[in-house]
């Protein structure tokens, strides 16, 4: 099933994602529906929704690539190559879409899914588990400057 | 004198910046396969080129350089660093400054991870500035990285490709060398607040003096000795790379058989034929030329600036281009 965030969000990172890169956007419909409805349970502008999609996805793709490099692998450079790229492109598009806070919180979780993988571990915590605690952090904080403001 | 030596910066500092960005990592055991690999890599050599044109480009601004100029140095080489573990698991290459490539030690799935660690502890360390007028910190992570990437696309696309146009290879050449230069002095310059159009044309001089940069490495691959090389005389070409001096040689009708045959099951003999017929060509000599021709399009820029005291530095770095051997 396709809804209209979703379509929204394969335009844009289509028309983001350089052709030189020629990257297929294989992405695992499931997940992304789930992520669609943890965004849609939020009091968050549309645009911000299609944002924040694509940020996911392009992380979800990027960790997807780099998971499993095996010097057999007939795809070992393009997996290499991908996952690079598609980690520049989330930085990119991030401080494009103005989401510097979230480069900001994802950025040690990122860290610590590449030191598991250094190490040999191949769990990481979900994505999506962060994205829902940096939006619960981004709406409590939002919500206590709320009360400030108006018991101020 | 050394580069560094005449550009009056203290490169043992800087050393000691990069090794803490992964020795103060709390979430990494000294101990531990990270750790050691990443120090003996940082260790192992390299002109520390792109921390000094942070610093250098620092020195246009209105700020004086200080501790956010030394960790974008840092972060800079720690980036470059990071692209060469993963270069060495794409080029399928064994050796790195004369040493065993970091793969080959911890195995490729490990080093990729240690390689995506490397890019992820900058951008933890530098989404600390999250401000509006911070935003030009992050091209150092995001679009010179992803420049750097199609520049490996595009590389990677063309390999044996012996159609390839000159336009082709300049448009790869900027994006696998010259943008992340160039975003060095333009990312130092804006860290101390120097005017964006100054900025603007020092990222100009750096991209000029990337391209040659390329373009020499490209011709040292022809004229240096394996020794100096650390790999074999005419690698990109085994490697199907067709850099400048093969697309000029290729101009010569009589030449373009012999080199157009080397492919990927070639023998030692037959690449060394094609080796010996484009030293043989000219074409040396006009990979040369164009080396110098954006050397001399850098020095119109430093012409430009010799108002500012810093434009000396510019000098030195152009002169160490244009007089780089290895």
């Amino acid at each position: 099933m396709h809804t209209q965030l979703m379509n929204e969000t394969f335009q844009l990172l289509q028309a983001e994602c350089s052709p030189k890169a020629g990257i297929t956007l294989d992405i695992d419909r499931t997940e992304i529906l789930d992520t669609e409805s943890l965004l849609n349970s939020y009091d968050l502008a549309y645009e911000r929704k299609v944002h924040l999609l694509a940020l996911y996805t392009i992380l979800s793709l990027a960790t997807s690539r780099h998971k499993d490099c095996n010097p057999s692998d007939p795809n070992l450079t393009r997996k290499v190559l991908d996952g690079d790229y598609l980690y520049s492109l989330y930085i990119q598009l991030a401080v494009q879409f103005e989401e510097i806070d979230l480069i900001s919180y994802l950025a040690p979780h990122i860290k610590k899914w590449q030191i598991r993988g250094a190490e040999g571990h191949s769990g990481v915590q979900l994505l999506a588990t962060c994205l829902e605690q940096f939006l619960d952090l981004e709406f409590r904080r939002d919500t206590y400057t709320t009360t400030v403001e108006q018991v101020g | 004198m050394q580069l560094h030596e005449t550009l009056n910066i203290n490169l043992r500092r800087i050393n000691k910046t990069i090794e803490d960005i992964v020795r103060l990592d709390r979430d990494v055991p000294s101990s531990s396969v990270i750790s050691k690999s990443i120090l003996a890599l940082i260790r192992s050599g390299g002109k520390r080129l792109r921390p000094l044109m942070v610093i250098v480009g620092s020195r246009f601004g209105t700020l004086p350089t200080g501790k956010l100029q030394l960790q974008l140095a840092a972060a800079v080489e720690f980036i470059h660093a990071s692209s060469l573990i993963h270069d060495d698991i794409i080029d399928r290459s064994d050796m790195r400054r004369g040493q065993s490539a970091m793969h080959t030690i911890t195995g490729v799935s490990e080093a990729v991870h240690i390689g995506s660690y490397m890019s992820a502890r900058v951008i933890e360390l530098l989404s600390g500035y999250s401000s509006n007028k911070d935003r030009y910190i992050h091209d150092l992570s995001a679009v010179a990285t992803a420049q750097l990437c199609l520049g490996e696309y595009e590389q990677l696309e063309h390999r044996y490709d012996y159609d390839l146009t000159l336009e082709q290879y300049l448009e790869k050449s900027r994006n696998k060398t010259a943008q992340l230069m160039a975003t060095c002095l333009r990312v130092g310059a804006l860290s101390t607040e120097a005017d964006p159009e100054l900025a603007d044309l020092l990222y100009t001089f750096g991209e000029h003096i990337g391209m040659s940069f390329q373009i020499q490495d490209d011709l040292l691959d022809f004229t240096q000795t394996p020794d100096i090389l650390g790999k074999p005389s005419g690698s990109d070409l085994i490697q199907g790379q067709v850099t400048l001096p093969v697309i000029y040689a290729l101009q010569r009708p009589e030449l373009a058989a012999t080199i157009r045959a080397i492919h990927s099951g070639s023998t030692p003999r037959e690449i060394n034929e094609a080796i010996n017929i484009i030293r043989s060509s000219g074409a040396l000599q006009q990979t040369e030329q164009l080396s110098h021709d954006y050397l001399n399009k850098a020095q119109d820029i430093i012409d430009q600036l010799s108002s500012f005291p810093a434009y000396q530095d510019l000098q030195s770095l152009l002169d160490y281009f244009a007089g780089r051997d290895h």
